[in-house]
């Protein structure tokens, strides 16, 4: 269980979240939709603790794991997808399956890519690769940023049963976006950003 | 929850591993080094270039800004496609990831000065014993160069077009301990009693021990930023 209470979060004069309260079961998705700059990737960074907040709490049920995946590369660019997974196994004190790993490569139809340094990817590469670094990690929630961004129906689709793949065995998955169309099918629940407050709305 | 030693190893792992694969930091660093050495041999008369004095200050000043360079690589390779989010947001505790930056950037570090070293005796026909004898200093001053470092790196280089900070205010902070490598390094090489640098030796504990501390408390916090 996540829980966030009275979470206000401000850079300079400027305020971002304000006493925001938010709770999540296991084996949820919750999509966070709102305009540009409204605070959505300031919230994912407040509740994975890579960004200090001004007041409020974050709490999640003791042992929980919880991955964080920006909406930049999140690559070593000079290594391959198995050696940068294997890499961030290491920094998450985890170890690969590599059965696990060949199968989510079929599955993200990228297994000719997988001799390829990752700075050679294209963009929705880059998205199906940050995808199979959450296929392979153990996690218990994960928050990802904009994850349908440069990724054509296809790829789209691919997420979606993926998403909903890793929901069906416990999973929770917290992620920001401006499709919202897509999302619904798969969202237990979505939030939009608005003033620096959240607005719920059960789908 | 595996023991701290076993997770320490295991990043200390990973940082060579991607020296291997990504950095070349070993190969970029003595190559630069080497540069700034034979630039010293070139501007200097043969009568000085074997004097032990010059080369002592030179070797400090080229580590001093191999270091520099070593550091900001060791952060270049995460932040060119920012992987930083997905590792500093891992269960592990920032201190052990510190830790092992430390660690691996001394050893690397250490190796470097060893080249140069290797570098100038082949030119001037030192004993080769020198270099063994220097390990202990090397290894000592770089906990300091590299504690340090990492923490200004960090406090400095908030954005692109703040980092000259870097070296603005990295120097300054290490000239004690240049000073005082420079000294017991001068002392070992022409073989003089180094129990007469003793405090030299303190100084340089001293910054050791207060990197590696200031670090453990403050890296995690500093990445936040």
């Amino acid at each position: 269980m996540l829980t966030v209470k009275n979470l206000r979060k401000s850079f300079s004069s400027t305020c971002v979240l304000n006493d925001v309260c938010f709770s999540m079961d296991v084996g949820k998705i919750c999509a966070i939709s709102g305009s540009n700059g409204c605070g959505k990737t300031t919230f994912l960074k407040c509740i994975s603790g890579l960004v200090s907040y001004d007041s409020g709490s974050v709490e999640f049920k003791s042992n929980t794991n919880f991955l964080f995946l920006s909406d930049k590369a999140n690559i070593f660019g000079d290594l391959t997808m198995e050696e940068n997974l294997i890499v961030l196994a290491r920094y998450h004190n985890q170890n690969i399956n590599m059965n696990q790993f060949y199968d989510s490569l079929d599955k993200l139809n990228i297994k000719e890519l997988k001799n390829l340094p990752l700075k050679f990817f294209s963009q929705g590469n880059l998205q199906r690769n940050k995808l199979l670094v959450a296929m392979n990690l153990n996690w218990d929630y994960l928050f990802i940023d904009e994850p349908f961004s440069n990724l054509d129906r296809y790829g789209i689709k691919i997420f979606k049963e993926i998403f909903t793949s890793l929901k069906s065995n416990g999973k929770s998955i917290i992620f920001s976006t401006h499709h919202i169309d897509e999302s619904k099918s798969i969202c237990d629940s979505m939030i939009s950003i608005k003033n620096a407050t959240f607005k719920s709305n059960v789908v | 929850m595996q023991p701290l030693k076993v997770m320490l190893s295991k990043l200390i792992y990973n940082e060579f591993y991607l020296e291997r694969k990504s950095s070349y930091n070993v190969f970029y660093m003595s190559f630069f080094a080497i540069s700034c050495l034979m630039f010293l041999l070139f501007s200097f008369p043969l009568s000085k270039i074997t004097d032990i004095s010059i080369f002592n200050g030179f070797l400090w000043i080229i580590v001093a800004l191999s270091s520099i360079k070593l550091i900001e690589n060791s952060f270049a390779r995460e932040r060119d496609f920012s992987i930083h989010d997905l590792i500093y947001s891992s269960s592990i505790d920032s201190s052990l990831i510190f830790l092992s930056k430390l660690i691996s950037l001394n050893l690397i570090l250490t190796v470097v000065q060893l080249i140069i070293l290797l570098v100038y005796i082949l030119f001037t026909g030192l004993n080769i014993d020198i270099a063994f004898s220097l390990i202990p200093l090397f290894l000592l001053t770089n906990f300091g160069l590299v504690g340090f470092g990492i923490l200004i790196f960090l406090i400095t280089n908030t954005t692109t077009s703040k980092s000259f900070l870097f070296p603005v205010i990295f120097f300054p902070i290490i000239i004690p301990i240049l000073i005082n490598s420079s000294n017991i390094s001068l002392g070992l090489i022409v073989q003089n009693n180094t129990s007469l640098y003793i405090d030299s030796w303190l100084i340089l504990l001293t910054f050791a021990l207060l990197g590696i501390l200031l670090g453990i408390n403050l890296f995690g916090r500093l990445i936040k930023q």
